[in-house]
């Protein structure tokens, strides 16, 4: 995928997250997004996911423009996926309730073609034991699993996270990681948000650091960490 | 030993079960059998709930401490109570606790309507809609019921020639209640985490869907126990209908005793015939209140 943003700025009560934020990339398979807390990596992450509005600026992946007006940015939400940090799933709702919801709801797919699709992914990343338990019976790694599964359910083939480990140990990390790791490998653009470096030099072909609202560094995961010395200790 | 593990395993499933069958085999029983005669009484064990037994001794007790002030107060007036009043009205009576019930069950539904319009107004981007909810709100709630029961029924709706008293009597309290219904769903609604809604967003659901399948179903598991205490206080709030001359079980027994002029009789019995619709209420959102603690 093409990734070019140009002059992005938002703000918050007056505070700047974003400052000009300008990204030239080409050949993204799957991307980390990372840099200190409070650096503006999720508001960046939030953006592309057209849950929050820019001041200004303007973003295209592959060429074509995120439009921030209510049609096409409800569109744009239909067409990607999106996990974030934790309390993703409905809780009132099974696992497998989770992921056929927004198939029939949103995307108007039959409910049987739905299941038909739920039970796959759930056989698939072997959730299918948890499939009628409530997100409240399932572990933390289980239910970011469910979240993931969720959303590729229902997503042509852009898939971001934000932070999707933070809130797990590191067991429940691993098989987590495990899962993003088996994506990437698919025909599928990832975009995450994420503090595991190790994970990032394995999987991700390309990496953004981001300092104080603005792009640090930028470009192949290996040379971004020798430059911003992520990778010495 | 067989009963431990799956009771381990599923704490939901009621932690009084779980600690009765430890009990059974662990040696914590025989010493709960040299347990004083007042803390098996009136003591419960640390961190569990009082036994059966022990509940129904504490409530006859306490009940009969209660009713027996009550019953040495009247002892000291010097007053021939005649208890049958309301039996011999029996009719009037029933006829009246059926008014009662229909009113308040009629109140209800329109105040569950006029509640959730309400709160959903209070989130819309039409201001005239925000305002509006929050004046009806802070109106109904800070002036007294008595007070909108005689303008609603005198000033407005003989203005808008509505002549039923029992149609008017249900709308009023309606609109009453449903100032109550509306900041229980309010809260209800504040109380699901933004992140859930984002969640939805992302997923492509429209504002319409996002209540449907995400918010509301929630909300609604959230509230019950609280609209159900609203229905305790409606039923109850309905015996000031009596004053626009509705014939609930309030006014029947009003009536009664104007005939015969025993207002002290009369009345606690009609305490009584209240209780009965109100304590099953009670019961009911006390249990709503448990069974929800235990999901999510």
């Amino acid at each position: 995928m093409r990734i070019d943003i140009d002059r992005l700025n938002k703000r918050y009560d007056g505070k700047e997250i974003l400052k000009d934020l300008t990204l030239h990339m080409d050949d993204v398979s799957t991307l980390a997004i990372t840099g200190p807390s409070g650096g503006g990596k999720s508001t960046l992450l939030r953006i592309l996911a057209g849950l929050q509005k820019p001041y200004s600026g303007q973003v295209f992946l592959d060429g074509q423009e995120i439009r921030f007006e209510a049609e096409p940015l409800h569109a744009w939400r239909k067409s990607i996926g999106v996990v974030f940090q934790a309390y993703n799933l409905f809780p009132h709702m099974t696992a497998l309730e989770n992921i056929v919801l927004p198939m029939t709801a949103v995307h108007k797919i039959p409910r049987s073609a739905a299941l038909e699709k739920a039970h796959a992914l759930l056989e698939r990343f072997r959730l299918t034991e948890h499939m009628l338990k409530k997100p409240g019976q399932l572990s933390g790694g289980q239910q970011q699993r469910i979240a993931i599964a969720r959303a590729i359910a229902v997503s042509s083939g852009l898939l971001l996270l934000d932070e999707p480990t933070s809130a797990l140990d590191p067991f429940m990390t691993k098989e987590v990681l495990d899962m993003l790791r088996e994506l990437s490998q698919e025909n599928r653009t990832i975009l995450m948000v994420t503090h595991e470096i190790a994970f990032a030099a394995g999987v991700c072909d390309h990496m953004v650091y981001l300092e104080d609202g603005r792009i640090v560094e930028a470009g192949f995961t290996a040379d971004v960490i020798k430059a911003t010395g992520m990778g010495g200790q | 030993m067989n009963l431990a593990s799956p009771s381990s395993s599923s704490p939901a499933n009621g932690p009084p079960d779980a600690g009765d069958q430890k009990k059974s085999d662990s040696p914590a029983e025989s010493s709960s059998s040299r347990r004083s005669l007042f803390s098996r009484l009136f003591l419960r064990l640390e961190g569990q709930s009082p036994s059966r037994p022990q509940s129904l001794f504490n409530g006859l007790l306490v009940g009969g401490v209660i009713a027996g002030f009550f019953i040495l107060t009247f002892l000291t007036l010097d007053y021939t109570p005649r208890w049958n009043l309301l039996w011999l009205y029996r009719e009037k009576v029933l006829s009246g606790f059926v008014n009662t019930l229909a009113i308040s069950g009629i109140a209800l539904v329109l105040s569950l309507i006029i509640g959730l319009a309400t709160a959903l107004s209070s989130r819309s981007r039409l201001i005239p809609l925000v305002t509006f909810g929050r004046m009806y709100i802070g109106l109904i709630r800070n002036t007294p019921l008595m007070v909108q029961i005689i303008i609603l029924f005198y000033v407005v709706g003989t203005a808008l020639n509505i002549t039923n008293r029992y149609l008017v009597g249900a709308l009023i309290l309606a609109c009453f209640s449903g100032a109550y219904v509306s900041e229980i769903i309010r809260a209800g609604i504040e109380s699901i985490p933004a992140s859930q809604i984002e969640s939805g967003q992302s997923l492509g659901f429209t504002r319409f869907q996002l209540y449907r399948f995400v918010i509301l179903p929630q909300v609604a598991k959230r509230i019950t126990p609280g609209i159900a205490g609203q229905l305790v206080s409606l039923v109850k709030d309905s015996s000031l209908l009596s004053i626009i001359a509705v014939s609930e079980v309030t006014k029947v027994v009003q009536e009664i005793d104007s005939l015969n002029y025993a207002t002290i009789e009369t009345f606690i019995q009609l305490a009584g015939l209240y209780l009965l619709i109100t304590l099953p209420l009670s019961a009911l959102a006390k249990m709503l209140e448990r069974r929800f603690a235990y999901e999510n």
